[in-house]
């Protein structure tokens, strides 16, 4: 099973809260504030096409503004298959989380 | 509000698919919003930041995309070419035929200034020329020589000089070894020379083979003439009528120099000679033929040196007569001698910098013919592909998109091209490199530089820039159509009107080439005019001895019984050979002195050479006062000094070179130095000292007999040389003169005929792009009952009027620029009409043939055909 990454799984969220105002320059800001770090362009862009290349996102272009130098706005979609794929990723984390023991301080590893 | 994009941002544009453009504007966006929040700076800093962070993913993504788009381009233009084989065929021809002239010209120019790069300390290495006025001019001009005095001087009072070095052009004589005799010219020089210039000793220490008096150092080719195989070193050289010198050395002269010996002589040689060093240290004697050659300190500057040697003319260079008169020493680079400011007396056969210019000049000139050629038919074809344009543009092609598309292709046909002008140079290199001016000046262009790779990079650089340039202008032109009405079938040919351009180009091209080949045919006619020429004496059965150490009465008295002699004179310069000795003659009809031609001679001279004197008398050997005061004139001197007639001037005196002098006699004008001017101002005198020839004519048809018994009388006539003969005929035939005339010749042939291949080429595409434009009207008259000639006419109609104008302006333009260097030439051909016609009919006839060729297939095609198409 071929699940997003995290840093997929946190953009394709981002579109999904995001909705209409999805494009490059607010996913990035909003990714960069929940993770409290400066996210370069790249480290946001190509997920971003790499998820559309997977059919997770559509993307759609606008009309050039003045305030882009003449340049459209690339707005981004969450898919059906998008959507999927975010709720195979959950399963799988509470799979994860699910019957995990006591974490006691005294726990120590087995001496070998 | 107008916001600015950074630069970076335009940059990023260019360089990055337009699929990341979103991605670039989601960064402007960022940055405006940025100087709201946190200011310019801290702005400018972020984007940056961004912009480096991503920067691998931004070169690989141009890369890429570049890579691909020029792929694309690269096929689409392939495609074109092969549709449209004929036109492009033309394209490539036209524009291969300059460029081929242009790569030989920067072949030479290359290898013209690579010349003396060998040496390491080329960049240190001067040579000081003199601006100098010798009495024999009024005027001063640039010498490459200076006194020998001056070298001395360098090295004791200006520190700023680390080595000068005495080099002296005139070692010129006939060196006997064994039994056989071998001319040989070379310098003198002394041993430093090898300090300052690299020249690779083979055999001979450097720093002594030139330190004794007497000392030679031979270049390979010249050991090799003289020893064969065997070592030179230790042998003896006897130079006739000289001294002997010892080999010391053999040198390595394959490299590139400006210099030109096949010996270097020892200058203590010179020194060791009274006679010699008294001429040295009189600088207005040694002036003429002695060279400074000086190394710079490491850190001076020549500057330094320039400013002080003023001072050095003052005090140590002045004539208290005031004839000859140093006004500057200049130093000059080692590296600008060759291809630099035209010097007299310069040491080996240099090319002047006129002649790089005069060669740059004339291929640009070449080259836009040939980019006119192309832009024309290029602009013509646009018609015909206006809709491939229009497609393109609706597809989503910027209109950079489709500019660059017309840019590949024009540089892709230029590169095409340039590979058809490769072959080309190939033949034409050994042309060049044999013309007369060339082998006779040892300046051929190296061939090995065609397997050098810098210079095909450089050709190829050259060829991309011809590309580009050829395809600018149509490449805006046809990306400008505006896609909606072109595919609706509308075409406006707005902007710089095709069709005018396309008719100036054509009429500038048949112009030019018309003017060209009217100019060679008049040369041509000059050319044989001159081979075949009048020259006012008797030019056959003529043979000319060189005197040389002989008196001539004793060679005078050994020849004149001879059988196949008819007659024997002495004279003191050879005429119609290029050389004179000038002298300064004035009367006082004339206010300022002219310069003659002077000859002495004896009494035999004038009915020897046949020389017509028509007033007057001959030389007398019986008055003393004729050796000393008379003068024969020829016509030209009597009319140029400002006495009227022949008759006139007999008895009134003339004053050579401050002398005063009778007239005796007046002589029908010669030929004196060049068979371009025959009415040079002539004057003989009865000088026997000056007797430096004897002139024989043979009885007809016994010249070979005379030779056999010449050879015979000179071996025992007690001369230390050997025989120096000339038949005077070849020596006319194979003058410097004729020589570089054919040269000329040769060059300007093959331009004219450049031009008009190009000029056709051009019209032939022309007349192709509108025979297929006009198919389907020539379908449609011929159903209606046109004749073939009809069609011809009315096709050929409008390229037979521009022909028309070229020919009425290319005419008289043609007369005008040769009657220009006609009008100095006074031996001159006839030129009548004739040749203007022969000019025309023949640029015309060619223009027709291209034309017709067209028209008439065009209008043979089968009606039904065309007007099936569609």
């Amino acid at each position: 099973m071929d699940i997003p990454t995290r840093m997929e799984e946190l953009i394709l969220l981002s579109v999904w809260k995001l909705q209409q105002d999805a494009y490059g320059l607010e996913i990035k800001k909003r990714l960069s504030e929940l993770l409290e770090t400066n996210l370069s362009v790249g480290a946001v862009y190509t997920p971003l096409r790499r998820l559309k290349k997977r059919g997770y996102l559509t993307s759609w272009d606008s009309e050039p503004t003045e305030e882009r130098g003449g340049r459209s706005k690339r707005f981004y979609k969450l898919s059906s298959k998008g959507v999927q794929a975010l709720q195979q990723v959950k399963t799988v984390e509470e799979q994860a989380w699910s019957d995990l023991p006591e974490l006691g301080l005294s726990w120590n590893p087995a001496k070998g | 509000m107008g916001k600015k994009s950074p630069t970076l941002a335009k940059i990023l544009d260019v360089i990055l698919p337009p699929d990341l453009h979103h991605l670039i504007g989601d960064l402007e966006e960022e940055y405006h919003q940025n100087i709201t929040s946190v200011g310019a700076t801290k702005a400018r800093l972020i984007f940056w930041s961004q912009v480096i962070r991503t920067a691998p993913y931004f070169i690989f993504k141009s890369l890429t995309w570049n890579l691909i788009m020029l792929l694309n381009y690269l096929k689409v233009t392939w495609r074109n070419i092969r549709k449209h084989k004929s036109f492009s065929l033309i394209n490539i021809l036209g524009l291969a035929a300059s460029m081929s002239v242009c790569l030989l010209i920067i072949l030479f120019i290359v290898d013209q200034k690579s010349y003396d790069q060998f040496n390491s300390k080329a960049g240190r290495i001067y040579r000081i020329t003199t601006n100098y006025k010798s009495p024999s001019n009024n005027e001063a001009i640039s010498f490459a020589t200076s006194p020998a005095s001056l070298t001395d001087k360098l090295n004791e009072n200006y520190p700023s000089v680390e080595k000068a070095i005495h080099i002296r052009g005139g070692f010129s004589g006939e060196m006997k070894y064994d039994d056989d005799t071998f001319k040989m010219e070379g310098l003198y020089t002394e041993p430093d020379f090898f300090r300052l210039f690299d020249f690779k000793l083979l055999k001979g220490n450097p720093k002594t083979a030139l330190a004794k008096p007497g000392s030679v150092i031979l270049t390979r080719k010249a050991a090799r003439k003289i020893f064969g195989d065997n070592d030179p070193m230790g042998k003896t050289l006897t130079e006739l009528g000289d001294r002997n010198y010892t080999v010391t050395g053999i040198i390595d002269k394959s490299v590139k120099t400006h210099f030109q010996f096949e010996a270097l002589v020892s200058y203590a040689t010179l020194l060791s000679n009274p006679q010699k060093q008294k001429m040295l240290d009189d600088w207005t004697q040694s002036i003429y033929e002695s060279y400074t050659y000086l190394l710079l300190k490491k850190g001076a500057s020549i500057q330094d040196l320039t400013q002080k040697l003023p001072d050095l003319i003052a005090s140590s260079y002045q004539d208290p007569k005031k004839e000859s008169v140093i006004k500057t020493f200049q130093p000059q680079q080692l590296t600008s001698i060759n291809l630099g400011p035209e010097k007299a007396n310069e040491i080996g056969m240099v090319f002047p910098a006129i002649i790089a210019w005069f060669l740059i000049g004339f291929g640009v000139i070449i080259i836009l013919i040939a980019c006119f050629n192309y832009i024309s038919l290029t602009v013509a074809r646009a018609i015909n592909r206006s809709k491939e344009v229009g497609v393109r543009k609706v597809m989503g092609a910027f209109r950079s998109n489709v500019v660059k598309q017309f840019l590949a292709e024009s540089i892709v046909i230029a590169i095409l091209s340039l590979i058809f002008a490769l072959a080309i140079l190939r033949w034409m290199l050994p042309e060049f490199n044999s013309l007369n001016v060339i082998t006779f000046t040892k300046n051929q262009i190296d061939t090995s530089l065609l397997t050098d790779y810098y210079v095909y990079a450089i050709f190829f650089i050259f060829s991309v820039l011809i590309g580009t340039l050829a395809g600018l202008y149509p490449a805006l032109y046809l990306s400008s159509f505006n896609p909606a009405k072109v595919l609706k079938g509308i075409t406006t040919i707005r902007g710089l009107s095709a069709k005018g351009l396309r008719k100036t180009i054509t009429v500038m091209q048949f112009t030019f080439s018309l003017v060209f080949i009217i100019s060679t045919l008049i040369l041509v006619k000059q050319f044989n005019f001159m081979i075949n020429t009048d020259y006012g004496f008797n030019r056959e059965h003529i043979v000319n001895i060189a005197l040389q150490d002989i008196p001539y009465d004793r060679l005078e008295h050994q020849l004149q019984n001879q059988p196949s002699v008819a007659s024997v004179a002495a004279s003191s310069k050879i005429p119609a050979l290029g050389s004179v000795t000038g002298v300064w003659m004035k009367t006082d009809s004339i206010s300022d002195r002219i310069r003659g031609h002077y000859f002495s001679v004896d009494e035999h001279y004038i009915s020897t050479m046949g020389l017509d004197l028509i007033a007057g008398r001959n030389f007398n050997p019986a008055l003393a006062t004729d050796s000393t005061d008379a003068a024969i004139l020829s016509t030209a001197s009597v009319k140029k000094l400002g006495l009227k007639n022949p008759q006139e001037a007999l008895n009134k005196p003339v004053t050579i070179d401050k002398h005063r002098c009778n007239i005796i006699g007046v002589i029908k004008n010669f030929i004196s130095v060049a068979p371009l001017q025959s009415n040079d101002p002539i004057l003989l005198q009865f000088n026997p000292r000056k007797y430096r020839y004897a002139v024989v004519k043979t009885k007809a048809g016994m010249t070979s007999d005379f030779v056999k018994s010449l050879k015979k009388k000179w071996a025992n006539i007690g001369s230390v040389y050997s025989l120096q003969y000339k038949i005077f005929d070849q020596q006319l035939q194979e003058s410097p003169f004729i020589l570089v005339f054919g040269d000329f010749l040769k060059v300007f042939g093959l331009i004219s005929a450049f031009a008009i291949l190009i000029s056709c080429l051009g019209l032939l595409g022309m007349a192709m792009f509108s025979a297929e434009n006009r198919v389907k009207e020539i379908g449609i008259r011929k159903v209606l009952g046109a004749s073939i000639s009809d069609i011809v006419m009315l096709l050929s109609k409008e390229y037979l009027l521009l022909i028309g104008i070229a020919v009425i302006i290319g005419t008289p333009l043609a007369w005008f620029i040769n009657n220009l260097w006609m009008q100095n030439v006074t031996n001159r051909t006839h030129v009548g009409p004739l040749i203007f016609l022969l000019g025309i009919a023949g640029t015309a006839g060619l223009a027709l043939l291209t034309i017709g060729s067209q028209t008439l297939r065009a209008a043979r095609a089968k009606s039904i055909d065309n007007l099936k198409s569609e």
